[in-house]
């Protein structure tokens, strides 16, 4: 039998599987176990693919007349492997948290919409696993908040909608659903010009409704915050690690097949194109607006709800330059993204569960009790952030590098000031959780179970090896270019433009680490401060009287950025359905309002019409 | 093999950077007492107080992250230095670009409010609010200035920046950046926490006093990073606006004609006092 059809029976047999037996424990074995040996097997695949660059895995079928086709090339590779490191994180998670193997089932459900889209190298099988995949994260949502529900059930219905309607749009004009040929038409479409300008607008507006609801872009994150704050926080790291990048796969499949037709049509401004402008400024606008509400948020479930999205947006920015290079940069960012993130989730998971609170107010002075996770979590804020030597900071650097090569200035301001609110709200998330003033119900926490220790100092490893060993990633990117994007050798990068050598600033930084290290040991005898001495100032505190700032942190931020708090999508969404609501009831009122006189005169009119239409 | 020749440079360089960080720190120091009509103290008498202050019998910490907040700051200090152009010294500056370097210092802010901060203290989360406040603020300025400094030369390595200068005339020639200077003026008194934006230091002082007494190896730690990170923006702001430099002498004077703008424009203003 085809791999590829292995993989989705793998997936089915195991999930019902798990379903029918839901016995705690056996849920949790065979949902590790079956995610690590499937990984195993994409790893398997990798050597297949990447020594026979013409000899992909293909699955083909005829479906009702249409062919359906299943590919496993290196691009999507690369997608399914990011699924994996996130189910896997996933996986660990759901021991933690997950309750029967209803959970269990859609999760592998879920693995089968996604795997579906990414291996899809037509419109209809492409379409078919897009909604089972949202049907599937209906089965998650549905149970906990109907209210978030009901947000995300109508956006994504109009999402499949849509792309039910460009899909048809482009089979009418040009026949085919196969992505090679409609990539081929596209290309030739630029000198013929069969479709017209009109046309392409629709076909953009379309598709950015279908993949920017995925992806929870700006005008379309409303419902973001609430499914996946809502949602069980084992699911969410699927949810938005996995779904979303399908959002953006989908993005960059728009982008691969119809890209050099949209960038003709579109024309060019100061330079660049004008469609590349377009889709830069709405990741950008992304990455700063949403930097401002994570510095805000209370709950630390949202805080990391509108993170994900703040980083969602530079994925998105990135792509949008479209080139080789700005590929590489966004690949390179999904991976680092999933590296940081799925530590970051995990750390925060590990916490909530411990501590049993989800309000930034109820935290606080946990260093001494959970010093192993504090530890873990500084390490993650340093790779979030970018610091160097950490998988973060060579994607932001690819970033900045990305946007520089084509002259975007000032996008460098605003991104470089997205950066610096990525320091701002971090420092919040460290000071609120770890340091101030202890609570006194905190002296019982524990802290983390050895399983998810080893856990999170695989995730460590993975995030400093890929910091500073990077070679790996870029040779693969290199190969699926088809040519030297990013030159160098394992730990140094030379583009175009700039270069970086990790190991020259591992080096450095050993150095200068020797030379404190001689001042900090060689001076004299340290005497250690009790922390409640720290908070005394020298006069009398009580430890029940908590002297530490949680609630308002940024409390300056909030007061400069009120008036724009008047504006959101949120309340234009919610406006606009009460105006149909409204609009509605007028109608129900004024037409269909149980009145069995008006139903005559409405039937009178019908009559009267079609007699002097010559009907009657 | 070895090269010897190079490493006794690094080591040389990172003497006389540390040596003449303290001379420009002392000279800013009595430039300013003598604006203020005031005797002051020696020039060199920090680098008497770094002796002083290493032989102290004891040292007070305020916890791990304190002690990691210098490390690392001090550690990333080192690094940014070493990619710096110093006369006719690459170093390692060709091992990175522009935009490295950039971030580098981004992080040095970033480390030393990291550390303050863990103490957890009423007033030094306030501080260390207020400093992230005028970070965001300073970035979007700091971002402005890289845009059109980069947009008029279109490069992005140290070296070529100076290259470019000496061919076409230094930056602070050219009227657009002459007023890319002052805006960068203003974001170099923020990363230096220079009056007007010290409020960071003014809350540290409330709760551990002035910075003298905060504990011995702390304040060299402190001090000898201070004195790297405020060599090497000079030596940046030589580099970005003065067309690099050619000889030591030069260097100098350079080095002096920044130092002195960056004093007379902070003389002006009052020290900012929390009652």
């Amino acid at each position: 039998m085809n791999e590829i059809l292995i993989i989705f029976f793998i997936f089915f047999f195991v999930g019902v599987f798990v379903w029918l037996i839901n016995v705690k424990g056996v849920c949790e074995f065979i949902g590790v176990i079956g995610v690590v040996i499937l990984l195993v097997f994409f790893v398997k695949f990798y050597l297949i693919i990447v020594n026979n660059l013409n000899n992909l895995i293909i699955y083909q079928m005829i479906v009702s007349g249409f062919k359906v086709i299943f590919i496993l090339g290196m691009l999507n590779w690369y997608f399914v492997v990011i699924v994996f490191l996130v189910g896997l994180v996933m996986v660990f998670g759901m021991v933690l948290i997950s309750k029967n193997g209803y959970d269990w089932f859609f999760v592998f459900m879920s693995y089968i919409g996604v795997f579906g889209v990414f291996f899809s190298w037509d419109f209809v099988s492409f379409f078919l696993f897009w909604e089972f995949m949202i049907f599937v994260s209906f089965m998650m949502v549905f149970k906990r908040n109907r209210y978030e529900f009901f947000k995300y059930f109508v956006l994504s219905v109009i999402g499949v909608y849509v792309m039910f309607l460009v899909i048809v749009f482009i089979y009418v004009k040009i026949g085919v659903f196969d992505f090679d040929l409609i990539r081929q038409v596209f290309y030739m479409d630029v000198m013929f010009g069969l479709i017209s300008k009109g046309e392409i607008v629709l076909i953009f507006v379309l598709f950015f409704m279908v993949f920017g609801v995925k992806v929870g872009v700006w005008l379309f994150y409303v419902w973001v915050l609430g499914v996946y704050s809502e949602i069980d926080q084992s699911y969410m790291i699927f949810f938005s690690g996995v779904f979303s990048k399908v959002g953006v796969y989908g993005f960059l499949f728009f982008y691969i097949l119809m890209g050099v037709k949209f960038y003709y049509v579109f024309g060019i401004f100061y330079g660049y194109f004008i469609f590349v402008y377009i889709i830069v400024w709405i990741g950008v606008i992304m990455v700063v607006v949403v930097s401002f509400l994570v510095v805000l948020q209370e709950d630390i479930r949202k805080f990391f709800v509108y993170l994900l999205v703040g980083q969602v947006g530079y994925i998105f920015f990135v792509f949008g330059f479209g080139m080789g290079f700005g590929f590489v940069g966004g690949f390179f960012y999904v991976f680092s993204y999933v590296v940081f993130k799925g530590f970051f989730w995990f750390v925060i998971v590990v916490i909530i569960f411990q501590i049993g609170k989800i309000q930034f107010k109820d935290f606080g002075g946990l260093v001494e009790k959970m010093f192993f996770i504090f530890v873990m979590g500084f390490i993650v804020v340093f790779s979030f952030v970018g610091i160097l030597l950490m998988v973060g900071f060579v994607s932001k650097w690819l970033i900045y590098e990305v946007v520089i090569s084509v002259y975007m200035f000032f996008v460098v301001g605003v991104i470089f000031f997205g950066s610096v609110l990525v320091f701002v709200y971090v420092v919040r998330f460290f000071y609120v959780v770890w340091f101030g003033q202890r609570f006194s119900d905190f002296e019982d926490v524990k802290e983390v179970l050895l399983l998810f220790f080893i856990v999170m100092v695989i995730l460590v490893i993975l995030n400093i090896v890929f910091g500073i060993v990077l070679g790996f990633v870029m040779n693969y990117f290199n190969k699926v270019f088809g040519g030297e994007v990013v030159g160098g050798n394992y730990y140094k990068f030379v583009i175009q433009i700039g270069i970086y050598n990790v190991l020259i600033v591992v080096f450095l930084f050993v150095v200068g680490l020797v030379i404190v290290g001689f001042i900090y040991f060689y001076g004299v005898k340290v005497r250690r401060i009790l922390v409640i001495n720290i908070y005394q100032l020298g006069n009398f505190v009580i430890e029940e009287f908590n002297f530490s700032i949680r609630r308002n942190f940024y409390f300056l931020f909030k007061e400069v950025l009120v008036f724009w708090f008047r504006y959101s999508f949120d309340k234009f969404y919610e406006r606009i359905v009460q105006f149909s609501e409204d609009f509605v009831d007028i109608l129900r009122e004024g037409f269909y309002n149980g009145n069995v006189q008006v139903y005559l005169w409405y039937l009178v009119i019908v009559f009267v019409i079609l007699v002097f239409w010559g009907v009657l | 093999m070895i090269d010897w020749k190079f490493i006794f440079e690094m080591i040389g360089i990172f003497i006389y950077v540390i040596f003449m960080g303290f001379i420009f720190m002392g000279i800013e120091r009595k430039v300013m007492v003598r604006i203020q009509r005031r005797v002051g103290f020696l020039i060199y008498q920090f680098i008497i107080d770094i002796f002083k202050l290493f032989g102290k019998k004891e040292s007070v910490s305020y916890g791990f992250i304190y002690d990691f907040g210098f490390v690392f700051v001090f550690g990333v200090s080192i690094v940014v230095f070493f990619f710096i152009l110093i006369v006719n010294f690459q170093l390692f500056s060709i091992n990175v670009d522009f935009i490295v370097v950039v971030y580098f210092f981004e992080v040095l802010m970033f480390g030393i409010m990291f550390g303050v901060m863990s103490l957890g203290n009423l007033y030094l989360v306030v501080g260390v609010q207020c400093g992230f406040f005028i970070m965001v603020v300073m970035q979007f300025l700091y971002g402005l200035v890289l845009i059109v400094f980069i947009q008029y030369w279109g490069i992005f390595k140290l070296n070529d920046i100076v290259v470019f200068q000496q061919v076409y005339g230094w930056s602070i020639m050219v009227l657009v950046l002459f007023l890319v200077l002052i805006v960068f003026d203003i974001v170099f008194q923020v990363m230096l926490g220079f009056e007007l934006f010290d409020i960071i230091l003014v809350l540290v002082e409330i709760f551990m006093g002035l910075m003298v007494e905060y504990g011995g190896k702390y304040v060299v730690l402190f001090f000898i990073q201070y004195v790297v990170q405020f060599f090497v923006e000079i030596v940046f702001f030589v580099v970005l606006f003065f067309g690099g430099v050619s000889n030591f002498f030069e260097f100098f004077i350079k080095q002096i004609v920044v130092l002195f703008i960056l004093i007379f424009i902070v003389s002006i203003y009052l020290r900012f006092i929390i009652d």
